[in-house]
């Protein structure tokens, strides 16, 4: 009776250990699997941020481009080439200028 | 029998379990080995697989003008490179990259055929090129980000600026002087890789993070290129071979213009003559010719030996100094300081030189700042010729007097003239007003500084009052005259050393003038040189009308009312 109760105590335990090793076994391979994850994330967001800064440097190449642009239009050749040629206009003489006071 | 095989089994589980534990030592070891003792070697070339070093160079500081007008810019692009290995390709296709690029087709195939493992192609292609090349899908060649020194406003303040080469250095003018400042910072950086190798900082955005200094000039735009405008005009209109006009604030020194003509485009710099692209108003010296009376005037009445009212003989034309005659252009009985200067009597400054002496001139002229560098900054700058009084002759003193014998600056001259419109006291001539870092902020303000104070305000006074008798009724400048304004002006006609550097030409001259307006506050000095001129040689004919145009132009620019009340038209901003 008595041999009979170790050997049940024993297989209980034995079984309660098989228990503990696969959960550590589980745990351990979760925590495997979350750490690739991780890292596929970590490099997921790296190329986001990639694209996100070549998008921004696309905008500031634009913008410059833009600036450039108006830094042509805004030219004083282009204005005075314009105001003579299409508009004809010339520069004011002496008692074409009103002085304001 | 059933002990015996029991035994056995235990025997075998025990030599299982041995190994197995074993095993899991070796991999327990390995792992310590791996993780603790070769950690450091490990992680190194772990790294190497995702990380690399690459070496960028900041991008180039920007050129902007005094109100923030962009006048050098660098922008990006694209240049063509390739592996020449790795091209398979048809040469028909490669016909094809040479006929889109506009290169010699040889030259190409030669670089193609090279053992080397890179080579460029063409260094920045235009935004079409790379387009067209890209539909050719080449194998081997690629692509890489380039950056391009641009200049918006092309030919205007060529000069001043310079140009930079193909690796983005300075090679002319401002951006050659102030190189170390505008150039970025060029570091080694470490920089992530993907798997396929592709980098995932963005190199742009570090070029920006190391990007160089940008300088803010005192150049105005608008006075830049009504300055250019109307010296183009007259070198065209009298058949001269070039000219300069520059523009400067007498009372802080600040230059607004400095034009030249012929121009030159910086994007395309080597398609135009080199001579071309020097800022001849701070490298070449010349003789001022009578604008030189101004200044020796100005020593005779600071010293106190004459006044004036003093009034000198002019011999009718002609006077003999050693074995020499100085001449003038009409014949003259007495004048006045006044007098002198409007007609611009060459006998009349003789003489002055005379009662002034060879010490007392040389000392003022030096004190205008002839025969010393400006320091405005620009390469190569010239200090003139102004040799010492001891070697003067009789001879020399009378013609140092009339603006031979002497070599000045077109920068050395602005700046005596406006120490003149400046009540007696030499500013330093200023180019640049500030230094600002990439992020805009300020590094460095050039602040207006006066050298010192050349002759009093009394002195100066009465120059003023002689320099706009010139720009009146038979005075040499009266093609500078402008309505409305008190305009103070000198001409000056000087003939050029004979080019076989034996005596003065008879044909080839300098045709000059200088001014400033209005005459109580003077707002701006303008001198305008013009070079050989052919149809007239005379400043008051040829200078003067280029003067005039710019002073008009600017003043309306600046909105400088008149300060003569003549006819102008007065209204009122009511509330």
């Amino acid at each position: 009776m008595g041999n009979n109760n170790k050997k049940r105590i024993k297989k209980k335990s034995k079984k309660k250990n098989t228990i503990k090793i696969f959960i550590l076994f589980f745990i351990f391979m979760g925590e495997f699997f979350v750490y690739a994850g991780i890292r596929v994330e970590c490099m997921h967001i790296k190329y986001k941020i990639s694209k996100a800064k070549q998008i921004q440097k696309k905008l500031e190449s634009y913008k410059k481009t833009l600036i450039l642009e108006k830094e042509r239009l805004g030219s004083p050749e282009r204005i005075h080439k314009i105001a003579t040629t299409r508009l004809n206009l010339s520069v004011p003489k002496h008692n074409q200028i009103i002085y304001m006071y | 029998m059933a002990d015996k095989k029991k035994k056995s089994i235990q025997v075998r589980i025990i030599i299982v379990q041995f190994f197995l534990f074993l095993f899991l030592f070796i991999l327990g070891a390995r792992a310590f080995q791996i993780q603790i003792l070769k950690a450091d070697y490990l992680t190194k070339i772990a790294e190497t697989e995702y990380t690399g070093h690459i070496d960028i160079q900041g991008k180039r500081g920007e050129i902007f003008d005094r109100n923030m007008n962009q006048l050098g810019v660098t922008i990006d692009t694209l240049s063509l490179a390739a592996s020449p290995g790795k091209i398979i390709d048809s040469l028909k296709n490669l016909n094809k990259v040479s006929k889109i690029l506009n290169i010699n087709q040889k030259d190409l195939e030669q670089k193609i055929k090279t053992k080397k493992k890179f080579v460029w192609i063409k260094r920045r292609v235009s935004p079409y090129e790379a387009d067209q090349i890209r539909q050719l899908k080449i194998k081997g060649l690629f692509f890489k980000n380039d950056v391009i020194r641009f200049y918006p406003n092309r030919n205007l303040a060529a000069q001043i600026m310079g140009f930079t080469g193909i690796d983005n250095t300075g090679l002319e003018g401002l951006e050659y002087q102030y190189n170390s400042l505008l150039e970025g910072e060029r570091k080694k950086i470490k920089i992530t890789k993907d798997a396929k190798g592709r980098h995932l900082n963005s190199e742009k955005i570090l070029t920006q993070r190391y990007a160089g200094n940008s300088l803010i000039l005192t150049i105005d735009r608008t006075i830049q290129y009504i300055s250019e405008t109307a010296l183009k005009q007259g070198v065209e209109d009298n058949k001269a071979t070039s000219g300069m006009a520059l523009v400067m604030k007498p009372d802080t020194g600040e230059i607004m213009a400095i034009a030249h003509y012929p121009e030159f485009n910086p994007n395309s710099f080597s398609k135009f003559n080199k001579e071309s692209w020097r800022n001849r108003a701070v490298t070449d010296p010349f003789e001022p010719g009578s604008i030189m009376k101004v200044f020796v005037i100005a020593s005779a009445l600071e010293k106190q030996y004459c006044t004036k009212n003093s009034i000198f003989f002019c011999e009718n034309g002609k006077y003999k100094v050693g074995r020499f005659t100085i001449h003038d252009t009409h014949s003259y009985g007495w004048l006045d300081l006044g007098d002198i200067v409007k007609f611009s009597s060459n006998i009349g400054i003789v003489k002055i030189a005379e009662v002034t002496g060879k010490k007392v001139m040389h000392n003022y002229l030096s004190l205008f700042g002839f025969g010393e560098q400006t320091n405005l900054g620009c390469p190569a700058e010239s200090s003139g010729i102004l040799m010492p009084y001891s070697n003067w002759s009789d001879i020399d003193t009378g013609s140092i007097a009339f603006g031979q014998g002497i070599s000045v600056s077109a920068i050395q001259l602005i700046s005596g003239i406006s120490a003149i419109a400046n009540q007696g006291i030499l500013m330093k001539p200023l180019v640049i007003k500030k230094i600002i870092s990439s992020q805009g902020q300020v590094k460095k303000t050039f602040k207006s500084r006066a050298v010192r104070r050349v002759v009093s305000a009394n002195t100066a006074k009465n120059i003023k009052q002689m320099m706009r008798l010139v720009v009146e009724d038979q005075g040499t400048g009266i093609n500078a005259a402008i309505q409305g304004y008190s305009v103070c002006g000198k001409t000056g006609t000087a003939q050029k050393v004979n080019k076989s550097g034996n005596g003065y030409s008879q044909k080839d001259y300098l045709a000059l003038f200088v001014g400033f307006a209005p005459e109580s506050k003077p707002e701006l000095v303008i001198l305008v040189v013009i070079d050989e001129p052919r149809k007239n040689h005379f400043g008051g004919v040829v200078a003067a009308p280029v003067f005039k145009k710019i002073m008009t132009e600017s003043f309306n620019y600046l909105k400088i009312s008149p300060d003569m009340n003549q006819d102008i038209i007065l209204a009122k901003i009511s509330d």
